[in-house]
């Protein structure tokens, strides 16, 4: 397999990255591990608080209530009640990811949008963003299955999909991108090389299939990929099957995975399963919008 | 009854060196013991073997008598056939952490805890984080982790998903969760819902509050689930540090099983541990990761590792014998110990391991020298020292928390055991003024070592004392003394006792002139020292102690002072006192004069009135008024008015040994009789008239001759002194060859008749058969003086009285 010439391509390709907060967000969390891509890439990092529609839906409605989880008591709730709540988390939301980028040393930037959430991300995003949201981004998210929002939007947007959350605490450890060589695949190498250099952790590499044959020397590629000549420590490993590679993803529970959301090893619902189980930060990336 | 002046051999005790059987101190045996204070020696061996509480040591003399040096000598020599004290350590109190453990282990048993305590934490280091990173482990906690996330989220999933199914949204809000009716994937516009027919929203509404019943329980029950992951996830962690760490434990115990105490301390580590190591390594963790963070703080402080560590306050590991301590500097920390705070964020904090020995922990199961003055002059020192030995038990206190000066987190260790005995040394004032004034001193220092500033003078005492000498001049690595310098040193010892019969045992003063002598005898280039070298150095010294001497001295030749050396005047004499100036004394005569005129019977002491005089030369004045009133004219009242001054005395005057020369002078006034200026006096005089003993008789003779001599002797000049001072005798050669010359004399006086003789030429007189004394003798014209003083106050008093009644006739007429 020849590689492929992505050098320029690759090099400073990402404008900033776009940060998902809402009312409903783990903020702090995905602020922590967007800063740190933001850094590694050199762009900026820009806040997207939404005041999702159907919040102020709900609140308008006559009936509306609110069940507290700290308190586990029921009040009323009012528009302008919700609006003021909104009106803080923004605040709170544009303070951390001052803090954030003053520690990374990043420009940064903020805005507060109206809608649905998941347009309002689209609409935001441009070429050359990476979208940063947690797991569960939207009033109306489910509790379980994440995985389909998550692929939704990571198949509209622009540029990968980073995906973390709570339980994804950023637990130093290896990056990981399984490799098919696909399109996406290389152009997700230069990201994982970077933030594997970034975060000093080593690059794991899970050559899928049949693609361990056709590379002869990896470290090239990466160098190809990220215009850099320096090359984290690098570590190939190849899955005897399918099944051993998908519980290897799914049971990771420190530092990144770099994921192709449209590779071909992988059948759908082997996406989803790792998707849903890997307790890493996932950064997401389907090949129609590379 | 003329007295005969002294001889010169009586005027100083030679030593003569030819009886010495050495030719330098090279040929002479170390001396070991002490000399000349066998009374302080048995006492310090009784106080230091009789085991009963309050029988502590007060080692009382003079400074210099090598009090410190003997008893850390005979301490240390009793010490060394004594076992060796236990070890003594703190340790984390895991209950009430301010409140450290104490526990006493065998010898050596502390440093050995410490270290396995020490290798068994860095064992944990390594081993509980392999244990926490094991596959198992993860497994297992990911199992946990799963089932909680899965009971939560999948009961929100649930009532989520039964809401959908009845066309309803569980919506979340900013502070919880809240249910609204969907359209078209989302919540349904308000508008919309209001032009819902009324039952339609009649059963949304119903419905939701429903739901929304449901999910108060489940938000209810969070609190719950969140108690049993974190009960399940502390049960697992304790299960997998037991499985680490009960292994080394269990060894310790084993080593330390004949310990008392341990076993529960080492237990309390092991609950400890189960419940924090894991967190403790993440501190670590987290604080290596982040130098500025947190870290450095928990690695240092007691919420780390340190928790566990061993504090060593004292191990008699190294000790061959029981301790002896001498604390230099007895502040009440150094001798309690002390409780060490560090700053942090600018507070002061403190834990275990902070606590520091004193002197008291130091010397526990021995002995602690200390000087009481130090002690004395130390803030709380003195306090803290008599409720340790009372109580029998150290305890750490700062002044600070004593006084509540301070309110920073401090800590309360336990109590110590005390076995000690503590050995005061100072000088005997102090022993005195603490038995008077500290009801508790007698009851804690029950021993009492008293040192003699002098030992007898005799063959045996002479050659002891050589043996002293060589034994310091080898210790201080000087020149042998050939036997001619021995023999001036002695001399000199002799001098510093004011005694020929006695030698000085101020054995610093006696180093110094040593290591003088050294000098001089380097300075010549000999091998040996000799006697010239010493008296070289005691010139030396002089030399440079007397330039206020020699002012005095020049103020007297020069007119300044007013001071007759020849001659004779009436109700005029010399007197002679001692002027000490550090550790130089000199004598300075002084002219003292007596006038006297009728009056009430009352001799007044000038320095007395001015507030000059001292109650002990008051005391003496009066006793020689006494004297008058007794010898003279008995049967009369005693009518005179006699006043005495120091003449150009500006400074005060106390003591009694000038009382003999104002009676002289009084005597010479009353009966108009010239004394001898050639003549100085001293000594002190009872109402009987008999001379008594005084001091500084050397310096007293010396200074009168000095100023003679430099005046030139006429041989006429002499000075007289108690006769009971002769034996005190150790002056000058150069007094001595004077003497020996004619050409100055000392005479030694008895009573009051012989010294006015000497000093007027006449007969003092006896009175006869009808109670009268001889025409012609002093007592003879002193007694006609005071008798024609009380006829003339009777004739006056008798005339005053008839002219006040006549005045009074006059007056009634």
């Amino acid at each position: 397999m020849a590689t492929p010439d992505l050098g320029d391509q690759q090099i400073g390709r990402f404008r900033r990255v776009l940060v998902v907060l809402d009312s409903t967000a783990a903020n702090d969390e995905v602020l922590g591990t967007a800063a740190t891509i933001a850094s590694a890439e050199a762009c900026e990092l820009t806040g997207l608080f939404i005041e999702d529609q159907d919040l102020l839906r709900l609140a308008a409605l006559p009936f509306a209530h609110e069940v507290q989880l700290a308190r586990a008591i029921t009040r009323r709730l009012e528009p302008e009640l919700v609006r003021q709540d909104l009106r803080a988390l923004a605040s709170q939301a544009r303070v951390a990811i001052a803090k954030h980028a003053a520690l990374h040393r990043l420009t940064w930037s903020f805005q507060e949008v109206h809608g649905r959430t998941d347009e309002q991300i689209l609409l935001a995003a441009n070429a050359g963003d990476i979208i940063a949201m947690t797991r569960r981004v939207g009033p109306l998210a489910s509790f379980t299955h994440v995985s389909g929002q998550a692929r939704t939007i990571a198949a509209r947007a622009p540029g990968p999909l980073l995906l973390t959350g709570e339980l994804q605490a950023a637990r130093r450890g290896t990056t990981v991108l399984p490799y098919d060589a696909s399109l996406t695949a290389d152009r997700m190498l230069g990201l994982a090389s970077n933030l594997a250099s970034a975060r000093g952790e080593p690059l794991e590499i899970i050559l899928l299939g049949e693609t361990a044959r056709g590379i002869k020397d990896f470290e090239e590629r990466i160098r190809s990929a990220t215009g850099r000549v320096q090359v984290p420590p690098l570590r190939l490993l190849v899955p005897r099957d399918r099944a051993i590679a998908v519980r290897r993803l799914c049971e990771l529970d420190r530092g990144l995975l770099m994921l192709p959301a449209d590779i071909s090893y992988f059948e759908s619902a082997q996406i989803g399963q790792i998707i849903e189980k890997a307790r890493v930060p996932i950064v997401l990336q389907t090949e129609k919008e590379a | 009854m003329t007295i005969a002046p002294l001889s010169a051999d009586k005027l100083r005790r030679d030593c003569d060196a030819s009886r010495f059987d050495f030719e330098s101190t090279d040929d002479l045996q170390d001396l070991n013991d002490v000399i000349g204070q066998e009374r302080a020696l048995e006492a310090i061996h009784f106080g230091a073997t009789i085991d009963q509480d309050g029988y502590n040591l007060f080692v009382l003399g003079p400074p210099g008598t090598g009090k410190h040096t003997t008893v850390a000598g005979i301490l240390e020599a009793k010490a060394a056939k004594e076992a060796p004290p236990s070890d003594w350590v703190y340790l984390n109190n895991f209950e009430t952490p301010h409140r450290p453990i104490a526990l006493c282990l065998p010898r050596g048993r502390g440093h050995a805890l410490q270290t396995e305590i020490r290798h068994l934490t860095d064992e944990l280091r390594t081993a509980v984080p392999a244990a926490f990173e094991s596959e198992d482990y993860r497994n297992r906690r990911q199992v946990l982790v799963d089932a909680a996330r899965e009971r939560h989220d999948g009961a929100f999933e649930a009532l989520r998903k039964k809401a959908e199914e009845k066309r309803i949204a569980l919506v979340r809000t900013p502070l919880g969760f809240g249910f609204a009716p969907i359209k078209d994937d989302a919540v349904m516009e308000p508008q919309e819902f209001n032009a819902l027919p009324a039952e339609e929203r009649k059963r949304i509404e119903t419905e939701i509050e429903a739901l929304q019943t449901e999910l108060e329980a489940v938000v209810k029950r969070i609190p719950t689930w969140a108690m049993e992951q974190r009960d399940a996830l502390r049960d697992l962690n304790r299960e997998v540090t037991a499985l680490t760490i009960d292994q080394p434990i269990n060894k310790l115990r084993e080593r330390f099983v004949d310990i008392p105490g341990i076993q529960q301390h080492l237990e309390a580590v092991r609950e400890d541990l189960l419940d924090n190591v894991h967190m403790l390594l993440q501190i670590e963790h987290a604080s290596e990761e982040n130098p500025s963070a947190e870290g450095p703080r928990n690695r240092h402080l007691v919420n780390g590792f340190k928790r566990y560590e061993i504090n060593l306050m004292v191990s008699g590991e190294c000790l061959e014998g029981a301790p002896v301590i001498f604390e230099d500097n007895p502040t009440l920390q150094n001798l309690i110990g002390r409780v060490e705070h560090i700053s942090e964020m600018g507070a002061l904090i403190t834990d275990f391991t902070l606590i520091k020995a004193g002197a008291l922990h130091r010397a526990n199961g021995g002995y602690l020298i200390l000087d009481v003055r130090k002690v004395l002059s130390q803030p709380f020192a003195w306090e803290a020292l008599k409720r340790t030995l009372k109580a029998g038990k150290i305890r750490i206190e700062a002044p600070g928390q004593m006084l509540s000066l301070i309110s920073t987190v401090s800590l309360e260790p336990a109590d110590i055991p005390l076995k000690a005995k503590v050995i005061l040394c100072g000088e005997p004032f102090f022993y005195y003024l603490l038995g008077i004034y500290d009801p508790e001193f007698p009851t804690l220092f029950k021993v009492a070592a008293d040192f003699d500033d002098s030992m007898a003078r005799d063959e045996d005492g002479e050659l002891l004392f050589a043996r002293l000498l060589a034994t310091m001049v080898r210790r201080e690595g000087l020149r042998p003394l050939e036997a001619s310098a021995v023999a001036r040193v002695i001399e000199h010892s002799a001098r510093m006792a004011q005694d020929a019969e006695k030698l000085s045992v101020d054995l610093r003063t006696v180093v110094d002139l040593l290591k003088e002598t050294d000098f001089f005898a380097g300075t010549a280039g000999v091998r040996k020292s000799k006697s010239v070298h010493v008296q070289k150095a005691i010139d030396a010294q002089i030399h440079r102690a007397d330039r206020l001497r020699d002012r005095s001295y020049e103020a007297i030749q020069r007119g300044f002072v007013l001071l007759e050396t020849e001659g004779a005047a009436v109700g005029q004499i010399n007197g002679l006192s001692v002027l000490q100036l550090g550790s130089f004394a000199f004598g300075r005569p002084s002219r003292i004069t007596a006038r006297v005129r009728l009056g009430a019977g009352k001799v007044v002491d000038i320095e007395r009135e001015v507030e000059l005089g001292g109650p002990v030369h008051s005391k003496g004045v009066l006793i020689l008024s006494s004297y008058l009133a007794g010898h003279f004219a008995i049967d009369q009242p005693l009518s005179l008015s006699a006043s005495l001054v120091f003449e150009q005395s500006y400074g005060g005057v106390e003591g009694d040994s000038a009382s003999s020369a104002e009676l002289y002078a009084l005597l010479s006034a009353l009966a108009q009789v010239p004394l001898n200026q050639g003549l100085a006096v001293t000594g002190s005089v009872n109402q009987n008239g008999q001379v008594q003993a005084i001091g500084g008789v050397n310096e007293k003779i010396e200074g009168f001759f000095d100023i003679c001599k430099q005046r030139g002797l006429t041989g006429d000049q002499g000075v007289m002194i108690p006769a009971v001072n002769q034996k005190h005798l150790m002056l000058r050669q150069d007094v001595v060859d004077a003497v020996a010359e004619g050409r100055f004399a000392v005479y030694p006086v008895e009573t009051i008749e012989q010294g006015i003789e000497l000093l007027t030429g006449m007969d003092a007189g006896t009175r006869d058969a009808d109670g009268t004394f001889p025409e012609g003798s002093v007592n003879r014209l002193v007694e006609n003086r005071l008798l024609a003083f009380a006829t003339a106050r009777r004739r006056f008093g008798q005339a005053h009285k008839d002219c006040g009644e006549q005045e009074a006739r006059n007056g009634h007429s």
